[in-house]
């Protein structure tokens, strides 16, 4: 980062740069665990169906609206809000699945495309004609309010309990993938899902649970956006959507580690690279742009992601 | 030989089908009203750019959600070339047109030289796009493009000196007319169909169809595939080109995902891969927007009042895309394409069943 | 024509490793003009890996494949058919929505001289040089007896004339190799035997070396001057029809496996 030197103009010039440096980095960081917490759910799809759900950055919209309405109508605590919130996400996940990708499963891969981009269409449509344009006003849970002091640096309740939730949530899941039976058939039907539904698995079930795991995640995610940025509007999903799935494939798409990693990097990035370079703060995202042209360009597979061969 | 004169029929039938389309212009233009040759010039411009989308996406199967961003490109291309000097100083108030753009304008003789740089530089943006993503198998490129309608919305807000900025650009002479659209929708139609007939076009298929296999056969997937996406590139350049010298404005809002929406409704609608069917759904689409757009005012029946719900319209289509996919996938036409030996053989049906 | 013990293919040391797998290994293999080699071998021991090699579909991770005197396995396949090999596929890819005619001219484009603009504007030379190509495959579809479908979908074909239109379309690219991936697959033994009488006859009418995977042994067995097999990505045995069907490590290779 070119903006760490001492400045000449001031005496304080390093320990002043020092401490920005570390907010920002945080900040990054914090951005980008809930870039990881999107990111999981399209690169479990994209693994199991390889099918890019477009969807997916309207059920993290969906998550906050929720969550939003939770504590509005029912005058209950965030952290329940936003459990209800991944509950009703889970739901709608799965319906989506039901709904309108199952009958396309066969059909040509474009297809599929196209019906993913019409149900994320209806659903901020949808949002829009109910909800309308105007953005609504998030209450920030009081935890997130907080300001804290770590070796004199001040640092905002969200920069710190965004990273440990969405790091604990992220634990949660890793443990579900890795060490539970429904995990273990998941990376199943992902590998091979003729030979996992010939082995007696239903593989329909795990899909739906794929659907459901990644849609509560994201509502998570959602809740906890809304805390960083307390505006929320029909189509605020598109943007971070498209972030997190170009953080899928800089992690390596399939690999949920990988999404881990990727979302961190673009976090990061589009924080840091706009502290460095501030005349080019009105091009932040076109930043995450030039990563996935980067990475597709260099290594398309990814960080994480080996090379695969079609089968032939 | 009996093929040969087909050739030549079909050619003389074409030219044909042209004279009777000039007639329909003039005579649209003398008796339609102003409101209804805004929407057939709005049809005409709306089949320039399906017909170049549905070159990627159905014929080839390539997924690309770009056309917002190409058309956004040569709008703003020849909205730039064309603005007349005078005009250039009152728009850009808050900062200047960039050099060489403030030093000179277009006449309006050289509109179809703008329109071609607008399809060019669209292209060329195409070609940027296609080489990283194309060579890839899997949907990277509808991945890249629908990053690339945000990127260019980003450039149009924060590049003032070349687009100034979120204000956009207005007072752009008026010279799209149904001379041109008409003109240029039909010129679209008749190279992309002899296109997909050919040799090229038949690679292109191939890919969509299998493209291990079209490999395996000796079709260079990365060439044919950038041939397709650069060629819809530049025909939504031009589409583009043509909307902002209709409605005589362009602004970063202008060409948002909603127009590439649309445009992949109406290929849906008319048969992923069909030509006719992109066509004859592009100008039925027009009309239903139209008609849709009274639906979503306030009304009154009888003792109701219905309160208008604006933005019904893209509720209602994105229900209809996602039903189609699931139960109606072929669409209109399938990959039905009309000819003149089917025109023929209909009509003399028809006679013989008068006589 | 060339000499007839002109090597065409070399295959030195392949070896292909997915992750963990090793499936292929270490393989040899030197194709003469006008040879018809079978390849054989249970499922699974790596025989469409080694076409896969050879046409480019896999780069693979060691070993050298020598076409005509040329490195070829780092060329795009598309590139390879271009030199002179051609495929079919075990599972059959045809492009089921083109006409039986149009999957035949897909294989022409590879070689096509008139420009892209020439063919969007339709001039008299590309449509011409369109009417030429239409007629030799046409002449191609006569030739293999499938010119009374050649306006019918692909996937419309019976399964047995799917498998012809796939070395049809293979042929349409004017190979000097052959590689046919088990095309007696799902065939009843009329339709078998029908099929050998065929390969045997495109053997001669195209003047092309054919290498054959085949499951079927009573197919490799009945057409083929030489049998390789194959097991576990290994190379196990060489040799004619009889000294192959005699051999110890073949037999308990199938015995084991299957059959
Ligand atoms: N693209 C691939 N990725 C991973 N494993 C593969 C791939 N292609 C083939 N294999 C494996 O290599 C082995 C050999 O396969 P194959 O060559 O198809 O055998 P055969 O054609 O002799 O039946 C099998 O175990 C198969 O699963
Ligand atoms: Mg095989």
């Amino acid at each position: 980062m070119g903006r760490v030197k001492p400045g000449p103009s001031s005496d304080k010039g390093y320990n002043m740069t020092l401490v920005t440096f570390f907010q920002q980095l945080l900040n990054g960081v914090s951005l980008g665990s809930l870039y990881s917490l999107l990111a999981i759910g399209y690169t479990l799809v994209y693994g199991i169906l390889g099918l890019i759900n477009f969807a997916h950055s309207d059920v993290f919209m969906l998550g906050t609206y929720f969550t939003f309405f939770v504590i509005g109508i029912f005058v209950l605590p965030w952290w329940l809000s936003v459990v209800i919130a991944m509950g009703l996400c889970a739901l709608v996940g799965m319906t989506i699945e039901r709904v309108a990708y199952r009958p396309l499963r066969s059909a040509p891969r474009i297809s599929a495309l196209i019906t993913a981009v019409g149900v994320s269409f209806f659903i901020q449509n949808l949002g829009l004609v109910t909800v309308g344009a105007r953005p609504k006003g998030f209450p920030r849970p009081e935890l997130m309010e907080n300001v804290y002091s770590l070796f004199g640096i001040r640092i905002q309740g969200v920069v710190v309990w965004v990273p440990i939730i969405s790091g604990v949530i992220l634990l949660f899941l890793l443990y579900i993938i890795y060490r539970t039976k429904t995990g273990m058939a998941m990376r199943a039907v992902a590998k091979d899902m003729e030979a996992t539904r010939l082995m007696g698995v239903n593989v329909d079930r795990i899909i739906l649970y794929t659907f459901a795991l990644g849609s509560a995640i994201a509502a998570a995610g959602g809740a906890m956006w809304a805390a960083r940025y307390p505006q929320i509007n029909p189509l605020m999903g598109i943007f971070p959507g498209w972030k997190a799935f170009t953080a899928a494939v800089v992690g390596g798409i399939g690999n949920v580690v990988g999404a881990m990693i990727g979302g961190m990097i673009i976090g990061i990035a589009e924080i840091m690279i706009p502290a460095a370079f501030p005349g080019l703060t009105g091009y932040r995202d076109a930043f995450v742009f030039a990563i996935l042209i980067g990475f597709l360009l260099i290594k398309p597979s990814g960080i994480l992601g080996e090379a695969q061969k079609e089968k032939v | 030989m009996e093929r040969k004169n087909t050739t030549r029929r079909d050619m003389i039938l074409t030219g044909m089908l042209l004279v009777l389309l000039m007639i329909g212009v003039a005579l649209a233009n003398r008796y339609l009203s102003s409101y209804l040759v805004r929407v057939l010039n709005t049809a005409c411009i709306y089949v320039v750019a399906a017909v170049g989308y549905n070159l990627i996406n159905g014929i080839t199967g390539q997924f690309s959600l770009g056309p917002n961003g190409f058309m956004a490109i040569g709008g703003y291309t020849v909205a730039i070339l064309m603005l007349p000097l005078a005009e250039k100083e009152a728009v850009y108030f808050i900062y200047p047109l960039m050099w060489p753009f403030n030093s000179f304008s277009f006449p309006p003789s050289m509109f179809v030289v703008a329109l071609f740089a607008g399809g060019v530089m669209a292209a060329l943006a195409a070609l940027v796009i296609g080489i990283p993503t194309l060579r890839l198998r899997g949907d990277y490129l509808a991945i890249a493009t629908f990053g690339f309608g945000e990127i260019i919305f980003i450039i149009a807000n924060n590049w003032i000196s070349l687009t100034n900025g979120a204000l956009g650009i207005k007072g752009i002479p008026q010279y799209t007319n149904l001379w041109w659209t008409a003109g240029l929708a039909f010129a679209t139609v008749y190279f992309v169909k002899s296109l997909v007939n050919s040799s090229y076009g038949r690679a292109m298929k191939a890919i969509r169809e299998n493209e291990v296999a079209a490999a395996a056969m000796g079709v260079d997937l990365l060439r044919n595939k950038l041939l397709a996406f650069v060629l819809s590139g530049f025909l939504a350049g031009v589409a583009g080109g043509l909307f902002v010298t209709l409605i005589s404005t362009v602004s970063p809002t202008l060409f948002t995902f909603a127009m590439t929406f649309n445009l992949l409704i109406i290929i849906v609608l008319g048969g992923l891969g069909s030509i006719t069917g992109a066509t004859i759904t592009a100008v039925i689409f027009a009309f239903l927007q139209e008609i849709l757009r009274e639906v979503e005012a306030p009304m009154t029946i009888g003792p109701w009042h219905l309160p208008g719900i604006p933005g019904m319209r893209m509720v209602v289509f994105s229900a209809l895309l996602v039903a189609l996919m699931i139960f109606y996938r072929r669409g209109l036409f399938g990959r039905w394409e009309i000819s003149w030996q089917q025109v023929i053989s209909w009509l003399k049906r028809e006679r013989i069943q008068h006589e | 024509m060339n000499n007839a013990s002109n090597t065409l293919l070399s295959l030195q040391g392949l070896t292909m490793v997915f992750g963990g797998l090793v499936a292929v290994n270490d393989f040899n293999l030197d194709l003469h003009d006008g040879d018809l080699v079978g390849l054989i071998g249970p499922n699974g021991a790596g025989k469409t890996t080694v076409f896969n090699m050879i046409s480019g579909q896999y780069i693979p991770t060691k070993g050298k494949v020598i076409f005509d005197g040329q490195e070829v396995q780092r060329l795009m396949p598309n590139v390879i058919t271009g030199l002179g090999i051609a495929r079919t596929f075990q599972n059959i890819r045809l492009f089921g929505n083109l006409s039986v005619l149009d999957n035949i001219m897909v294989s022409f484009h590879g070689k096509l001289k008139a420009s892209f603009i020439a063919a969007m504007i339709g001039t008299p030379g590309y449509l011409s040089t369109e009417r030429d190509l239409r007629e030799e495959a046409y002449s191609l579809l006569e030739a293999v007896e499938l010119s009374d479908v050649a306006y019918e979908d692909a996937q419309s074909l019976p399964y047995g004339k799917q498998r012809r239109l796939e070395i049809a379309r293979a042929l349409a690219t004017h190979p000097k190799l052959l590689l046919l991936d088990e095309p007696a697959a799902g065939m009843n033994p009329y339709e078998t035997l029908h099929l050998m009488r065929f390969i045997q006859r495109i053997r001669k009418d195209f003047n092309v070396t054919i290498l054959l995977i085949e499951h079927d042994m009573k197919v490799v067995m009945g057409i083929c001057e030489r049998v390789l097999v194959m097991d576990f990505g290994i190379q196990i045995a060489d040799g004619t029809p009889d000294k192959i069907r005699n051999d110890p490590k073949v037999i308990e290779a199938y015995l084991g496996v299957d059959e």
